[in-house]
């Protein structure tokens, strides 16, 4: 990893804090978890094969475009999760001053 | 109703119940009576349905549903949920502080089909946050404790559906198996427990860890049981796109057919798997191969991989939950904080931190950093390779043997907290577990023995789509060693 501190790369990388105590505790257990992930580099003839994203690797096939009757109303799933207002769901502001 | 009830296997529940309705009240009212004895030690639900608003229920489904009983094929059976399978009206937490108030306004299709058959929701069980664990140590809310020693974990992620079926708390239990987190619980808590192949049940509703692995299966205390639950949840979803184009077999039927007929199968034991277990695990294993194999014909197999295996597993894993979770962002799902002057980053990032355990945060970090420029090659698509590999080594090996055995797990249950300083060693012990996963076979938890008062467990695997040699294979274990219906005393 580049960043002169590993932690914060993670953080702005993942969009997420650590807290102070937790930090300490993240930089010693990733060191061990990518000496694991390191193991993977003892395969040999890997590049002999393709990546297999999904174990089913078959054409999966689409529904009908055709509205499913599985909620009451159009907005009850909005209206449980998001705050709407005037029909539209509220989100952050996108452009910064 | 007395004690006895307690350890009696569903398919004999169904057959009171359709003699005499009223039963299920009386074993409903005897179900309760041992959740309020044993919930403030053992802690397995995240949200219980009260017993006025179950017994309401029950009353309208008799009322109304008098001509049909016979056809009900989980009449009045309780039924224990993971809190990872969305439930319409009662609400889904995932055992993290992000969903903390979340109530979905859909069933899981999982959900829509046991209740369609009769069944009754009891509760929402405990588990590791988001699946993120191996011990439901992990959970937002509460650990939940192994019903066999109160100072030991349960085993997860599924850890609290395991502990209501081995505390007597209900006879049927739902559970999601990304990397073993059916069958891990399963082992540590003494109930049976299968993951199905890959695309037979539906995960519509299921919420998502690893898309690529994740599947919900059954959870019971003997294999007819397990049976009878596959049988429901099993089959072609069109809103799952990777729901596979069959129908679900008549597992409960193929069971009794196999039991009877008794064919002789060629079973592989891997030799490493049983090797590198834990002394007590590897003792009482080896008795459950030596009687398969008494009738079976068994050959040693050798797998050249173990660290790799659980390398590959958690790549992928914390690959795909980093995706996955980018959903929880405040504004669809997730904790609702005033948005007040500040931009998208800063919202979504403090609701992320706010919502997440560190577990949770730790994986979707690693797997941001896994999927990011410069190392997706070298470990992400490195990972994807292996699984190749594997796949291929285990089509191979299914050519000549109809099934696999392992230890479940190579070690006992631990103590709570000791896998807190040590998590990679937390990692380590789902080797055996996620090769399943990685290939999408189906495989199941079997109870044998004790050893020092905990439970020790065998795993089989199969090809895909065979999901009745499983269940034969442990039903023939079962009738060996009598660990059926099994309820752990409390104290």
């Amino acid at each position: 990893m580049q960043e002169s501190d590993v932690i914060d790369y993670l953080e702005r990388l993942a969009l997420l804090k650590f807290t102070e105590s937790e930090r300490e505790k993240v930089r010693i257990e990733i060191i061990k978890i990518i000496e694991l992930f390191n193991e993977l580099m003892k395969v040999e003839e890997l590049d002999r094969v393709e990546p297999l994203y999904h174990v089913i690797e078959i054409e999966l096939p689409l529904r009908d475009d055709e509205p499913l009757d599985t909620v009451d109303s159009s907005h009850e799933l909005l209206s449980e999760n998001a705050i709407l207002e005037n029909g539209y769901i509220k989100a952050p502001k996108t452009v910064g001053e | 109703m007395s004690y006895k009830y307690l350890s009696m296997p569903v398919y004999r529940l169904l057959q009171e119940f359709k003699t005499d309705p009223m039963k299920i009240f009386d074993y409903l009212e005897l179900v309760y009576k041992v959740i309020n004895g044993t919930e403030n030690k053992i802690r397995s639900f995240i949200t219980l349905i009260s017993k006025d608003i179950v017994f309401k229920y029950v009353e309208k489904l008799v009322k109304e549903g008098l001509e049909k009983f016979d056809s009900l094929k989980l009449l009045g059976i309780p039924i224990a949920v993971k809190d990872n399978i969305s439930t319409k009206g009662i609400r889904t937490t995932c055992a993290s502080r992000m969903l903390e108030n979340y109530i979905p306004p859909y069933n899981a299709t999982v959900i829509e089909r046991i209740i369609k058959e009769g069944g009754i929701i009891i509760g929402k069980t405990n588990m590791d946050e988001f699946a993120m664990g191996s011990t439901t140590e992990t959970s937002a809310f509460y650990p939940t404790r192994n019903p066999w020693d109160l100072s030991r974990v349960p085993g997860g992620s599924s850890g609290g559906s395991a502990a209501t079926l081995s505390a007597g708390e209900a006879p049927l239990a739902l559970g999601s198996d990304t990397g073993g987190s059916i069958r891990n619980p399963a082992a540590f808590c003494g109930v049976y427990g299968l993951k199905p192949t890959y695309g037979l049940v539906s995960r519509y509703g299921l919420i998502a860890y690893a898309s690529s692995m994740d599947q919900i299966g059954p959870m019971a205390r003997n294999t007819m049981d397990l049976a009878i639950l596959l049988n429901i949840i099993a089959g072609h979803d069109s809103k799952d796109s990777t729901s596979l184009l069959i129908n679900g077999k008549d597992y409960v039927s193929l069971l009794k057919e196999l039991t009877h007929k008794e064919p002789r199968l060629r079973i592989g034991i891997i030799k490493e798997l049983f090797e590198n277990s834990d002394e007590g695990i590897r003792s009482k294993t080896y008795k459950a191969v030596d009687m398969l194999c008494a009738y079976h014909d068994c050959l040693t197999i050798s797998l050249p991989y173990g660290k790799q295996l659980v390398a590959a597993y958690y790549i992928i894993a914390m690959a795909e939950a980093s995706s996955n979770l980018a959903r929880f962002d405040g504004v669809r799902y997730g904790l609702k904080i005033p948005f007040e002057n500040k931009g998208w980053d800063e919202i979504y990032s403090e609701v992320r931190t706010k919502g997440f355990g560190y577990e949770v945060k730790k994986r979707i970090a690693l797997g941001a950093y896994i999927l990011s420029v410069g190392y997706r090659d070298m470990y992400y698509i490195r990972a994807l390779k292996f699984r190749r590999i594997l796949k291929e080594t285990f089509d191979k090996i299914f050519k000549s043997v109809d099934a696999v055995m392992s230890p479940t797990m190579p070690i006992l249950p631990p103590k709570l907290g000791e896998f807190f300083e040590d998590p990679l060693r937390m990692y380590l012990a789902d080797v055996n577990t996620v090769i399943a996963n990685l290939i999408g076979v189906p495989a199941i938890s079997i109870p044998i023995d004790f050893y020092n008062g905990l439970p020790v467990a065998v795993q089989i695997m199969s090809r895909q789509l065979t999901e009745e040699v499983l269940l034969y294979l442990s039903m023939q274990l079962e009738e060996k060693t009598r660990f059926r219906n099994i309820v752990a005393e409390v104290h």
